[in-house]
Order: structure tokens, then C-alpha cells, then sequence
């Protein structure tokens, strides 16, 4: 299992995409997460993402983090509940955790299906 | 003798009135001082255009949003025609007056949102110009005023720096010095809340679940303005330089706390075509003329108040995930979550006030704020 702390790329996450400044939601998937999502693959392992310790989230960079990551196909729609788990250890980050849920979720439903 | 027409004595005899009036001013003028690029001069006064006494969104919305189109208007005449400061010639000597301007001593009592939209205009000719901007009679400004317009950061764009201090007490009330930039920078947003929770007493610590909804709110609003306020295509009401502001205040007696962003952009009623989820909008704005038993003109500025509210509600249910205005939504929970308090959102000529668990205020004025300015008082204890 490899553990991935939000707080560790960034004390205060920024917005959706990379030329809209710095610690964007699209710098974090594509620099941080699909990297070692891709790796944790190899090994069959599960990545865990930690959301605490942060200043907070606009809805913009966790949809684009973990929307994201679905609608670009990094995993198979079938392998992202087994080789991903968003995690919120703080009771203050549990909503941040079900929008997550929320986003992942309605991704998928918005993919094409077969 | 030829008789004068009814229209030819009529433009005479107001010909006669401005010429005497000239006269007099010319030989009998006003002298007052003026500050330029930081050093100041006394010099005789041009016409002094009055501003309200109070510039206050909550109080008196259409006044300030007129005076502050007032004050915009008059910054851009000095771009078209020269400088702001005018060269007159008494007799033999040339002298330099100050040509009309905007009697900012007029006002007694200014709010941190106005404060931070009255900065901006003069930051914006500043930088278009590219020339110093005069400031007039500033001894006879209020006190409270001045403070404020100083603690914001106002005076510092005309060379006035008076000390470093992040905040200032106005009254009851901390503000915070406006931060501006033109790309979404989390660090200024985490800056601006970080110095926000410091003006809380010790005894006094703010919700950190409500800091947390704060710092989100703020991230979508000048996400909102990086992604959609300055398209290369669009239309503005006044050239722009592409920067948001923000600035923040906490009344240390009532506990509120405000925070606010403005920009200068294309406004949400214009963008709401270029919107992802534009048909749902303009289906709503349509119900609600239906509601109303009024005929919707789109595009209509009598309409934006309805768009925005549109926007926003449409925002909160959307499905489209990366939709343009998706953050609204998260704007106007982060209010519902503090259960007290309220979300102004005014853009053109539109006024949306959101507050929990009741219908939004919606109005629409006679004068457009130029851009979008999005502002927020909650409790945040």
C-alpha cells in the first residue's frame, strides 16, 4: 500500500488546471498520482490518498484530481475502487471525502459505456 | 436690425453664463492640495464632482454602485483627452490646475468591499495610463475614511506607504491590506485567511470547519475569475488589465467577518452564453419571468440579477462536472454552511443576495459595476 498525503504536495491546493497557477488539481493528478497509481499497478498494490492537513479544497481541484482520473482512463473504470481509496482521517475533511466519492462516481456515470 | 432667434438668444446668454462663470474662476481660484506620485502641491481646484456620504453596498447599493461608475467614468476622461492634472495660463503665468475630479472628502463612511472596488478602479487607470494619477484635497478627507482607504492599500497606489502593517483598525473593524494578481495563486488565498483568523481575539477562535469553507469559497471565486472573466473575445464595460482583488475585514465587536473578490471582467450575465450549461440557465431565468408575469428580454440588463441567481442555481445541481461556473455553487453552500450570514454576488447591472435558508434578494441597478464583485459576510466563530 502506498500512502499519498494532499498536504505534502501542497499546504493550500489550488484550482483545476496547471496554467491557471501553481498546485492545481491537473499538476497533482498527472505529477503525483497517476505516476505512482501506475507503479502501484505493476505491484497490484492500492494507493491511498490522504486529504488532511490542507487549508481547505475548492470543488474545482478534487473534481479534477479525481473526475479526472477517471474520465482520462489512467485505470480500468473496474480496477479504481480496488487500487484507489480516498481517505479523510480527520472528521473535518469527511465531506471533502464524499464529494470525492461524488465526482468519481458521476464520472463514470458520464463515461461511454464499453 | 436683424432680431435674434428665439434659440440664437438662448445659446447667448448661456455662452455669457459659462464666460463669466470662467472669469471667476480664473481670477478668484480655489486652491487645494494635490498628490502626485507621492509628493504633494497646492494648486488651484477644478470642478469638484460630489460623491455620497456613505459608500456601502448593504446600506445604499445603487448609490454606491452609481457613484462608483461615477468614479470610474471620470478616471477614463483624463486617458482620452491628457493627463489628469490640467496647465492653465493666468495672465503671463502658467499654472497647474487640478480639472474636475471626484470630491472623495465628500464621503464619510466607506465599507472594506467598496473601498476594495474604488482601489481597483484607480489601480487599473494606473496601470493603463501608465502615468501617476492625482489625488485631491486629501486633508479634508474623513478620518475614518482615510484610515480605511489607507489600510486597504488605496493610498499606497499613490505613493503613500505608511508603514508595513498587514491590517488596520477601522473603528470596530480590522481590514486587510487587498491582495491583486492575474493567476489563481492559493498561497495569496491561504494568506488572506490566515491573517483573517489572526484579527480574532485569543478568547475568540473562528470555526475551523468555517476558515476551511472559506478558504474553498475563495479558491472557486478567483478561479471563477482566472477561467472565465477576461476571454479574448469578450466584451467589457472599460478596458481592463486582467487582475482580480481581495481583501478581507473582521468587526472584532459584532464577530462578522467579510471577505471579498472583484474583477473587471466580461461579468456573468455576458459569459452565461459561453456557459456549458447556458440552456438550463436561460430555462430557469425563463420560469422565473413566468413566475413574475414578466416578458424576459434576454440580455436585457433589467435581467441580470435573475441570470446570476440562474447561474448560481443552476450551478448547484448541474451534473456537468467541469462546466463552466461550477464553483457558484460552492460559494453560495459555504453561506448555507455558516447558517448565518450572506453571499452578495454583483455583476453588470445584476445584484444577487444569498443568504440561508431563504429565497435570494435579487435587484438590478441603474448604473453596471464593472466586472463582478463577489462578497461574503459570515460568523465565522
Amino acid at each position: 500500500m502506498t500512502t499519498l498525503r494532499v498536504k505534502d504536495y501542497a499546504a493550500a491546493p489550488g484550482g483545476r488546471y496547471r496554467k491557471d497557477g501553481p498546485y492545481s488539481g491537473e499538476e497533482f493528478r498527472d505529477d503525483i498520482l497517476v505516476p505512482r497509481l501506475l507503479d502501484a499497478v505493476t505491484r497490484n498494490e492500492q494507493v491511498v490518498v490522504e486529504l488532511d492537513g490542507v487549508s481547505g479544497y475548492g470543488s474545482s481541484f478534487l473534481e479534477e484530481v479525481f473526475g479526472g482520473l477517471v474520465r482520462r482512463g489512467v485505470i480500468a473504470q473496474q480496477d479504481v475502487a480496488r487500487l484507489l481509496q480516498v481517505l479523510a482521517k480527520e472528521h473535518l475533511f469527511k465531506p471533502q471525502q464524499m464529494l470525492v466519492e461524488r465526482y468519481m462516481r458521476r464520472a463514470q456515470e458520464m463515461m461511454p459505456q464499453g | 436690425m436683424k432680431l435674434l432667434t428665439e434659440r440664437r438668444r438662448r445659446w447667448f446668454a448661456r455662452r455669457r453664463h459659462y464666460e463669466a462663470k470662467r472669469k471667476s474662476r480664473k481670477l478668484h481660484p480655489k486652491l487645494i492640495q494635490v498628490l502626485v506620485a507621492g509628493s504633494s502641491f497646492v494648486a488651484p481646484a477644478g470642478r469638484a464632482e460630489p460623491m455620497p456620504e456613505v459608500l456601502c453596498f448593504d446600506e445604499d447599493c445603487q448609490g454606491t454602485v452609481e457613484a462608483l461608475a461615477q468614479v470610474r467614468n471620470r478616471l477614463f476622461t483624463p486617458i482620452r483627452g491628457g493627463t489628469q492634472l490640467r496647465l492653465r495660463r493666468i495672465g503671463n503665468r502658467r499654472q497647474i490646475s487640478t480639472g474636475s475630479y471626484k470630491a472623495l472628502e465628500c464621503i464619510k463612511r466607506i465599507t472594506p468591499a467598496a473601498a476594495l472596488v474604488l482601489a481597483a478602479e484607480y489601480d487599473r487607470v494606473g496601470e493603463i495610463a501608465k502615468k501617476p494619477q492625482a489625488l485631491v484635497n486629501i486633508p479634508a478627507w474623513d478620518t475614518s475614511v482615510r484610515t480605511m482607504l489607507q489600510g486597504i492599500g488605496f493610498l499606497a497606489l499613490f505613493g503613500i506607504v505608511d508603514g508595513d502593517a498587514t491590517s488596520t483598525d477601522v473603528g470596530g473593524t480590522a481590514v486587510l491590506r487587498m491582495r491583486t494578481g492575474r493567476t489563481h495563486d492559493p498561497v495569496a488565498i491561504n494568506d488572506l485567511v490566515e491573517s483573517l483568523k489572526l484579527l480574532f481575539p485569543a478568547s475568540d477562535h473562528p470555526d475551523q470547519a468555517k476558515t476551511m469553507g472559506l478558504f474553498g469559497a475563495l479558491t472557486e471565486a478567483v478561479g471563477n475569475v482566472v477561467h472565465h472573466a477576461y476571454p479574448a473575445n469578450g466584451t467589457y464595460i472599460a478596458p481592463h488589465v486582467g487582475r482580480w482583488w481581495m481583501t478581507g475585514a473582521v468587526d472584532r465587536d459584532a464577530g462578522w467577518t467579510a471577505a471579498a473578490v472583484y474583477d473587471q471582467g466580461t461579468t456573468i450575465p455576458v459569459s452565461l452564453p459561453d456557459w456549458a450549461n447556458y440552456p438550463g440557465v436561460k430555462r430557469r431565468v425563463i420560469e422565473m419571468a413566468q413566475r413574475l408575469q414578466l416578458t424576459h428580454e434576454a440580455g436585457s440588463p433589467r435581467w441580470d440579477g435573475h441570470a446570476i441567481e440562474a447561474a448560481v442555481e443552476e450551478s448547484s445541481t448541474s451534473t456537468g462536472l467541469s462546466g463552466r461556473g461550477h464553483g457558484l455553487a460552492q460559494m453560495r453552500e459555504f453561506v448555507d454552511a455558516c447558517q448565518d450570514g450572506r453571499l452578495r454576488i454583483l455583476s453588470r447591472y445584476g445584484e444577487v443576495v444569498f443568504r440561508p435558508n431563504q429565497r435570494p434578494y435579487v435587484n438590478h441597478h441603474r448604473a453596471p459595476i464593472s466586472g463582478t464583485l463577489v462578497e461574503w459576510s459570515v460568523l465565522l466563530r
